[in-house]
């Protein structure tokens, strides 16, 4: 009898933990990890303490970023700095919770798509009193003074140093083919992914992004094609609406659907399409620079190597450059002026080229790009598309709150389904302009001067 | 003086008694704050959170909203997709996990040279996490490099390499394979320790009366094993009904929602939209669902008189 309700008492207790786990596990519960720290600033004996949040943890990056801490220090004995780190799929989640919950720690870097939304809340702080006081902001390159680190026309980050997309391209397969090591044009990039294809060998043109945030790079094109600097017309209606537009989406979709990327890649995240390069499924994969040292680690010398992103017909480049980890302040820090100095300290010259050589990343200050090392090899197929004067920024509106729900699910659904030829054309791209056109027309009536 | 010492005498008796009666209470207390905190607390606040708007990204928009999560779980055209999915994964897997893990039981509850060291090999799945059986098993279902599609190809059965997790509404299978995989120790480990504790006594004196092997199974041992099956099988079906993580990382759910089931499908949804408020109706939701499985499993598998023969 005893040991029966001991039996069924437990499980109750497992059928309710189960379940919590299941509903609550990414909830408040993962916030309090780390979080206790930061707020326990130090008082005592004139020294503060502040922390920062690093949303890419890497064995090389922790050690350098921790090495620039320790320089910090040293020209600054009394402030001391906290370095905490969270991975980058967890990140965004932790942010928005940590902003909620009031406990952010001091400094953290951000990316642009979440830098709106965390703006909008509250949980960052505008930096522009700073921005308008610092010495450096008159060298930043034209990319930098353009970046998305702004939020109501007031600067909230200091952007870290730049990604862009940039094709990476198996050498040797073009060698084989006959084909000039270069992608010029848009057309020549249907072309190559044709030619290089031969499915018998399991080779394929191109890298496919059929999984999460697959739709920018689709869009991107749109954009070339459509030489359109916005997802939207002057209206607020999605440029998908318009006849060239679909037509652009259905090109860019044939990729796949004609067989020129392997079957599997309807799923493709990130680092699938870079498996699918490195081991030998693929010829094309277009990603950021940060796949070099991946390459280069895996990848035979000579077999493969990065362009710039190709033309659009205008002679124009439509690409989108962006930051992953700009310095950001949270509002509800007490020490303002520590955590700018930190800011300032990792955005100087030296410290942001040696920040971006050590990231393979393309630095924020014009006299940086003319380092030798951001014009040899393959980190020169990024380098270049920056230097160039004839770049339309054409990045997705990432001032729509909702745009991680689009381009990580919503868009993902409907684009899976008309890949796996559960949908059509015309739904597909109907549904996706609709869901755009509603965000953007919203946002319009709620911010009428942009 | 006297009077004096009766009246604070009679206090202190009281007091005594109090303190007597409250004595178990006070030793349950840190148990119950404890339960309180860890269980009833965040069952409560995601009750209260489903029938609220709450969405990480809109701070200043914090509101209830009665059954909107729930009318908007319902409303999601996805849904009946992901809620069949659910059904398959749990069945399949939970049924074939079973049969397999008893039959690996029957067969180590003998003796043979070499058992101990078989026994911790069969095991072995159980130990590993989730993460890497995920990865392993992506690359064994993959098409260009992967090992099943070698293995097919070599047999003859296939031409062509087939992108197992890239077809729609049967990418799944593999993951459930993968699941299977993983599950069947369990049940293994559960069973067998069941089985040794059936009595010796029981079978000599059936093989004497003339009872066959399969007789023997389904009268004797399973009747006296019961109780552990119906608990490890109710176990296992809200384990895995809760299970997102092989999803993830095998398919993602793709392609289209095909693969997903409840919990990842939801699990992927609010990473992207941080609507908390809808995660939590969902939960609630499951929280109904898994108790009402609950119950109405243990009374049709007669769980109270199980055991007895």
């Amino acid at each position: 009898m005893g040991n029966r309700r001991w039996l069924t008492g437990i499980a109750a207790v497992s059928l309710l933990s189960a379940a919590l786990t299941a509903c609550g596990g990414n909830g408040n519960s993962d916030s309090a990890a780390s979080a206790g720290s930061s707020a326990s600033a130090g008082s005592g004996g004139g020294k503060v303490k502040i922390s920062y949040l690093d949303p890419l943890p890497s064995s090389e990056r922790t050690a350098f970023m921790q090495d620039m801490i320790k320089k910090f220090e040293e020209q600054n004995p009394n402030i001391t700095v906290e370095y905490m780190s969270v991975p980058w799929d967890e990140a965004n989640k932790k942010w928005m919770t940590m902003g909620a919950a009031g406990i952010l720690p001091d400094v953290i870097s951000i990316d642009d798509t979440s830098l709106a939304g965390m703006a909008s809340a509250g949980y960052i702080q505008s930096l522009q009193p700073f921005y308008d006081k610092w010495d450096q902001a008159a060298n930043l390159t034209e990319a930098a003074k353009q970046a998305r680190n702004k939020y109501k026309n007031e600067v909230y980050a200091i952007p870290d140093a730049f990604l862009l997309q940039g094709l990476f391209i198996r050498t040797d397969w073009f060698k084989e083919k006959g084909l000039p090591e270069k992608i010029d044009t848009w057309d020549d990039y249907f072309e190559d992914a044709k030619k290089l294809t031969d499915a018998s060998k399991g080779r394929y043109g191109i890298s496919f992004r059929g999984g999460a945030n697959g739709i920018i790079r689709a869009m991107e094109y749109v954009m070339a094609a459509t030489h359109s600097d916005s997802w939207f017309d002057k209206d607020g209606k999605s440029i998908l609406y318009t006849p060239e537009g679909k037509a652009a989406f259905k090109k860019f979709y044939d990729l796949y659907l004609d067989g020129y990327s392997p079957k599997e890649s309807v799923n493709w995240g990130f680092n699938e399409m870079v498996q699918g390069f490195m081991t030998g499924q693929t010829g094309i994969l277009n990603q950021t620079p940060e796949v070099i040292a991946v390459a280069q680690k895996n990848m035979q010398e000579g077999t493969w190597n990065v362009v710039p992103m190709p033309k659009s017909d205008d002679g124009k480049r439509y690409i989108f450059w962006g930051f992953t980890a700009a310095y950001a302040m949270s509002a509800n820090t007490e020490h303002k002026d520590e955590a700018w100095k930190f800011i300032e300290f990792l955005s100087s010259p030296e410290n942001n080229l040696a920040y971006s050589k050590a990231n393979t990343s393309i630095p924020i200050y014009k006299e940086n790009l003319k380092d030798p090392f951001f014009s040899t090899g393959p980190i020169a197929g990024y380098a270049g598309s920056m230097a160039d004067s004839n770049i339309v920024f054409a990045g997705p509106p990432s001032y729509l709150t909702r745009l991680g729900e689009f381009t990580g699910t919503y868009a993902v659904q409907e684009t899976q389904k008309y890949l796996t030829g559960n949908q059509d054309l015309d739904t597909t791209v109907k549904n996706l302009a609709d869901w755009l056109t509603k965000e953007q027309t919203a946002y319009l009536q709620q911010n009428p001067q942009s | 003086m006297s009077a004096t010492n009766t009246r604070s005498a009679r206090p202190s008796v009281s007091r005594r008694r109090l303190l007597r009666r409250l004595e178990p209470y006070l030793l349950l207390l840190p148990a119950l704050v404890i339960v309180l905190a860890f269980f009833a607390y965040p069952v409560l606040k995601a009750v209260q959170l489903s029938f609220m708007h709450y969405v990480l990204f809109e701070p200043q928009n914090i509101a209830y909203s009665g059954f909107a999560n729930f009318k908007a779980l319902f409303a999601d055209p996805v849904m009946p997709r992901i809620l069949f999915n659910s059904l398959v994964w749990v069945v399949a897997t939970v049924g074939l996990q079973f049969v397999l893990g008893f039959a690996l039981a029957l067969a180590l509850n003998k003796k043979f040279r070499g058992k101990n060291g078989l026994q911790a090999v069969v095991f072995l799945p159980w130990a590993v996490s989730a993460f890497l059986i995920g990865m392993i098993f992506k690359w064994m279902f993959n098409q260009q490099n992967g090992l099943i599609n070698h293995l097919l190809m070599g047999l003859g059965l296939i031409d062509r390499p087939v992108a197992f997790l890239a077809i729609p509404h049967t990418s799944i299978i593999p993951v459930i394979i993968a699941m299977i995989w993983y599950g069947v120790p369990f049940f293994g480990i559960m069973i067998l320790a069941a089985l040794q504790s059936v009595p010796h006594e029981i079978h000599e004196a059936a093989d004497i009366d003339g009872a066959g092997r399969v007789r023997q199974l389904f009268q004797i041992t399973i009747p006296y094993i019961k109780p552990t099956l119906v608990l490890t099988v109710l176990l296992r079906v809200i384990w895995v009904f809760n299970s997102a993580d092989l999803i993830y990382i095998m398919t993602g759910g793709g392609p289209a929602n095909t693969s997903d089931n409840l919990p990842s499908y939801i699990f992927n949804k609010v990473g992207y939209t941080t609507d908390f408020g809808q995660a939590s109706a969902l939960g609630v939701l499951m929280l109904v669902v898994l108790t009402l499985y609950t119950i109405v499993f243990l009374r049709i598998t007669k769980y109270r008189e199980a055991g007895e023969i």
